[in-house]
């Protein structure tokens, strides 16, 4: 049997208690063979969870807990072997081990975690797809924790670069949370991995998430903030990250910005800003910038802009505007307009967003 | 003696013929009336009893057998009281016995007051297919009666007034069809587009959608315009010209939606059903149904606000009339077809707070908004010609914009666009553009090279479908028959896309709501 696996399976035990009892009793073997009298003396001494190992040590669990495993095809693996995350194993608060499905990453595999808001703006999910499929593009396996907005948006646009992602959970690996990202779950058998360090079964419990957060930013070599509120999951992984000593990069938005606020905390706490996503890459990867072959051929196109398309491709910034609104400023009649937008849009420039809102293609 | 006297029965929106026959015999005094009878139609012999007593006659004390025929067709509606009433007294010897070609229905009070009802206009309409010359009716529906060409309709007060003109000792108030009545009523006091204040864009959908009968869909938050705006479409569709009106005020008189005393419908209608409303109310129904929210809407506008609160099933009952412009209800008594053919105008926040996509104010999360929007079904989507999208204008454009347009004006380049389409489909089943089908499309809506190439990028850069493709085309006919050029060019196509836009793009987001 493999102790480390039964004890992270125990469900209601947490990193913390691991670490105790392994101060304790040195390896979960030990913990498993411990008498009733040490374990008694563990509870008297405040440990009131020792009743979960008790459980833990029925027949029923131990002889239930490995099929599960297999049943649910969820593998296993201790810190202390050989393909753990060798960076998340250097971290203070280490998990004991973790649960997976899919493939961890390899040894020299690169990672890096793009976190954000789930309820996040037009920019940030641009943004957050094209850092992710240039860093996948980078030989970089994108982490994140598969949650709506930011994260989910970057993994899909991980693994649609041809790259591979991980996400971690803040429930068991067998859990699809939040539901509505169940293909993005089931694609990451193959392009990546689902981690967790709960044991199978765990619900989403809200204090499972910073948890979690430590993980993502204890894998990843650099940690990369898209959008972030001032008090958020986001600015909590970024804040470890930190600790640990993480690169950690943030993305600039504009001030009184609910949604940039935690950003802009970040970078003027002396956090990495992405002024660029080439310039970004090539301080990760050491080469030069690359020139933006897209952005050329969008400075072609704009050059060739004559009259109102002209006019109105100015007005359009980076922030969505609504249509009536453009045509306040620029004086030019709806209908006209609306043709415009569509030649616009057609031309690959613009692009729509909800309400019927246009900004510039980032 | 046996009496017969002509009346009709409504079924679903038609008038059929009902004769009902009195006759008196020995027996023991009672009153018996057969012939598929609803209640309302039973109660009848209380009524017409004591109306015969307070209007001087005594009931014989004998057998009295009352038969409404045919006996297999239904008969409900309170208008029988009055033909009952004659037949027998036509038994009794007091009038003349047998009235082939007069059609007579009513309401009886117990005085002997004779009250208005509904359906007297489709009786009239069809009281010369039933061989009846003359019709006598409510006093209280003369006006309504008078509108049909060549009738001969005599208004009742009471039933002492009918028995004195039947005997000739008296004369009925007769009402001749007038053909010089105007259809429309000189003052409209109608909500303007003068006072919607800027929102350009809802106001160009409506010109457009008025303009080629285009269904539309606006979506915005609470405070955008989209009531306004829908209230004020009937403000700008042309006069209703007096077939229209005929065709419209037969269908509130059956559904008894007319006020009392009115004539012809001289306005569009209006229609506004809350969004609690059943199918049954909304299709029109009942185990022998009568018209029901969306005939009433014929010829006009029925306007859906709040769409995705409306039940699912109620919503689907839409998708044949705004296929075909009618509605088919099959019940175990057979199947009844209502005229339905309206401009469907929907409005709709974008999540259920109103707000997204500003999410200063809006907390929905993606999930939530994806399933507010998927209340509306695909189908029902495709069949929206125009979806404006528009959000809450901005202090300054609210007070810079000055008295918008007014209705007038825009009604006058509706009806410049309305005559190029009637010129279009003379002698083609089509009278509007948004009534075109795919083959009418094909043949109506022909493109140049520059625009076919147009409207293929446009396909594979929006990823549109093939109806998708159909309703940009009609829409862009109608905005250029709008500006009067006889081709449809680029520009149109272009505007007309943007109208697809929402429908396209919101309700196909995956993985969140956010591009």
């Amino acid at each position: 049997m493999n102790y480390d696996a039964w004890l992270c399976s125990i469900p209601g035990l947490y990193w913390n208690m691991h670490a105790k009892l392994m101060e304790i009793f040195g390896s979960a073997k030990a913990v498993f063979e411990a008498s009733e009298e040490e374990l008694a003396g563990l509870e008297k001494e405040g440990a009131r969870w020792i009743g979960k190992i008790r459980e833990g040590r029925s027949e029923r669990f131990v002889s239930s807990f490995e099929k599960e495993l297999a049943r649910k095809n969820v593998r296993f693996i201790s810190a202390s072997e050989e393909g753990f995350p060798p960076l998340l194993r250097q971290i203070k608060d280490c998990p004991l081990g973790l649960f997976y499905k899919g493939s961890l990453p390899s040894a020299n595999e690169k990672l890096a975690a793009v976190v954000g808001a789930r309820a996040c703006t037009p920019y940030g999910n641009r943004m957050a797809s094209r850092i992710a499929s240039r860093l996948a593009g980078e030989g970089y396996g994108i982490i994140s924790g598969m949650a709506l907005g930011i994260d989910g948006i970057a993994q899909r646009a991980a693994l649609e670069a041809g790259g591979r992602s991980y996400g971690v959970l803040g429930c068991g690996a067998d859990v699809c949370y939040p539901s509505e990202n169940i293909e993005l779950y089931t694609r990451l058998f193959s392009g990546g991995a689902v981690i967790s360090e709960f044991p199978c079964g765990t619900g989403p419990m809200p204090f499972h998430f910073p948890l979690r957060n430590r993980i993502i930013s204890g894998m990843a070599g650099v940690v990369v903030v898209i959008e972030a509120r001032r008090k958020s999951g986001s600015l909590i992984t970024a804040d470890l990250a930190l600790e640990q000593g993480r690169d950690v990069y943030a993305l600039p938005g504009r001030v009184g910005d609910p949604l940039s606020e935690g950003c802009n905390v970040l970078i003027s706490q002396g956090s990495s800003i992405i002024s660029s996503v080439e310039e970004m890459i090539s301080e990760l990867t050491g080469k030069e910038p690359a020139a933006e072959r897209t952005e050329e051929r969008k400075a072609e196109a704009v050059r060739s802009l004559e009259g109102e398309l002209k006019t109105v491709w100015d007005r359009i910034g980076t922030e969505p505007s609504g249509i009536e609104e453009l045509s306040f400023h620029t004086g030019i009649p709806v209908f006209r307009l609306g043709r415009i937008l569509t030649q616009l849009q057609m031309l690959d420039l613009i692009s729509y967003t909800p309400g019927n809102r246009y900004m510039k293609k980032l | 003696m046996v009496s017969t006297v002509t009346t009709a029965a409504i079924c679903g929106i038609e008038a059929r013929r009902v004769s009902v026959e009195a006759d008196i015999s020995s027996g023991l005094p009672c009153f018996v009336m057969v012939g598929f009878l609803g209640s309302e139609v039973r109660e009848a012999q209380d009524r017409v009893r004591t109306a015969l007593v307070n209007s001087g006659f005594r009931m014989p004390s004998a057998r009295v057998t009352v038969s409404l025929s045919p006996a297999d067709l239904r008969k409900s509606g309170s208008w029988f009281d009055l033909p009952i009433a004659v037949a027998v007294l036509g038994a009794m010897g007091v009038v003349p016995p047998v009235m082939d070609d007069m059609l007579i229905a009513g309401e009886l009070g117990l005085t002997g007051r004779v009250r208005p009802v509904r359906g007297i206009m489709e009786m009239v309409c069809r009281a010369a297919d039933f061989g009846c010359g003359s019709c006598i009716i409510p006093s209280g529906n003369l006006e309504e009666g008078a509108c049909i060409p060549g009738s001969r309709v005599m208004g009742a007060g009471s039933l002492k007034e009918v028995i004195d003109y039947l005997t000739g000792d008296g004369f009925l108030k007769g009402a001749k069809y007038d053909p010089d009545a105007p259809a429309v009523a000189d003052e409209q006091n109608l909500p303007d587009f003068r006072e919607l204040k800027g929102q350009p864009l809802l106001r160009r959908a409506a010109e457009i959608a008025v303009s080629g009968f285009h269904n539309m869909l606006m979506i915005g938050p609470p405070g955008s315009g989209k009531s306004m705006t829908a209230r004020r479409l009937p403000s700008i569709m042309p006069g209703i010209t007096r077939e229209e009106a005929v065709e419209i005020t037969r269908i509130h008189s059956v559904a008894g939606a007319l006020p009392e005393g009115s004539g012809l419908m001289t306005q569009r209608p209006f229609r506004a059903p809350h969004h609690t409303a059943t199918t049954a109310s909304f299709a029109g129904g009942g185990s022998y149904p009568g018209p029901g929210e969306i005939s009433l809407a014929h010829g006009g506008i029925l306007y859906l606000d709040e769409l995705p609160l409306f039940k699912a099933e109620v919503l689907e009952t839409l998708r044949q009339p705004l296929e075909e412009g009618k509605i088919t209800i099959c019940r175990i008594h057979g199947d009844y077809t209502f005229p339905a053919h309206f401009i469907l105008a929907a409005a709709m926040n974008p999540c259920r707070c109103g707000f997204f996509p500003d999410r200063t104010k809006c907390h929905c999360t993606s999930a939530d908004v994806r399933k507010y929007l998927e209340h509306i079904s695909r189908p029902l989507l495709d069949r929206i010609d125009l979806c404006a999208e528009t959000g809450l204008p901005a202090y300054e454009e609210l007070r810079s914009a000055g008295p918008g347009e007014d209705s007038a004006s825009i009604r006058s380049r509706v009806e410049r666009a309305r005559k190029i389409q009637a010129g279009r489909y003379k002698d083609t089943p089509f009278r509007f553009n948004g009534d075109l089908t795919g083959a009418g499309v094909e043949r109506f809506c022909r493109l140049g090279k520059e625009e076919e190439k147009f409207l293929g990028s446009a396909y594979r850069k929006f990823s549109l479908t093939g109806r998708g493709c159909t309703r940009i085309l009609k829409v862009a006919r109608t905005i250029a028959d709008l500006e009067g050029t006889p081709d449809i060019s680029c520009d149109h196509l272009a505007e007309a896309v943007g109208y697809r836009m929402a429908d396209q793009r919101l309700w196909k987001m995956e993985g969140g709501f956010e591009e």
